[in-house]
């Protein structure tokens, strides 16, 4: 919205015709700056779970995760308490084990 | 105590920019132009359209909390007068379709856009209400051609 700016507001208040163009190219043509930063949340949300599920589940003490869990069950329920809503697309955890197998642990699909 | 000073002042000038922008909005409100039957059809919707969101605009700032109303990422003016808007700011001269993106789109001040292309703030001023008078004309003109 043209709102926020001040001087276009200032130098247009007399201009109602250009003031409604002016509107019209920043919501038309403008960067979807909500938009943006709603898609900025969902990545940090993300990569925070992401992180936490590498602390859990990480290689620091044998078939246990860091807090001494099981760790896929721990890793559902971060997931599960995980809001992910909103976002289009998916997290896809694949966790290596010290033996060096690797096996998929969940998959969140939003 | 800078920085209780910092937020005030913020607060004071958000204040200020939101009666401003109830006032002006208000007055665009009441002045547009209504589309008659003889009217380009995409200058009547634009201005239909900015009428509507100019009056929500003054309404919410009455009601609402103490806000100016945040980027929606509307989607009012739908893909015919994005269209229209996208063609006719490339039909503009070089230096006006400069003005009007670094002031709409990347949102510099005028001072910053007068730096950055060599003029000074007023003709900056100049060069954007003649870019916007331009837009006007292409959008009646493709209007009258289509």
């Amino acid at each position: 919205m043209i709102a926020r700016d001040r001087e276009v507001l200032d130098l247009l208040r007399d201009e109602p015709e250009l003031l409604a163009v002016a509107d019209a190219v920043v919501e038309t043509l403008g960067v979807r700056r909500g938009g943006l930063r709603r898609w900025a949340l969902i990545l940090v949300a993300l990569a925070a779970v992401a992180l936490l599920v590498f602390a859990i589940v990480g290689p620091w003490g044998g078939d246990r995760g860091l807090f001494g869990a099981s760790s896929p069950a721990l890793v559902s329920g971060v997931l599960r308490d995980a809001d992910c809503r909103g976002a289009a697309g998916s997290v896809h955890l694949v966790i290596s084990t010290q033996e060096g197998r690797s096996s998929d642990v969940a998959v969140v699909q939003a | 105590m800078n920085v209780y000073r910092h937020l005030r002042e913020r607060a004071r000038s958000r204040n200020r920019a939101k009666e401003l922008a109830q006032e002006v909005f208000a007055a665009a409100a009441v002045e547009l132009p209504v589309g008659g039957p003889g009217d380009p059809p995409i200058l009547a919707w634009l201005y239909a359209v900015a009428r509507r969101r100019f009056v929500e605009t003054v309404r919410r700032g009455k009601s609402g909390p103490d806000e100016l109303p945040l980027a929606r990422g509307s989607t009012d003016y739908g893909p015919f007068v994005a269209r229209g808007l996208q063609d006719a700011l490339q039909q503009l001269p070089g230096g006006q379709s400069r003005v009007v993106v670094l002031k709409l789109l990347r949102r510099l001040s005028f001072a910053e856009i007068a730096e950055d292309i060599g003029l000074t703030e007023d003709a900056t001023k100049s060069r954007f209400k003649a870019a916007l008078e331009g837009l006007r004309s292409q959008l009646a003109q493709r209007a009258v051609e289509s």
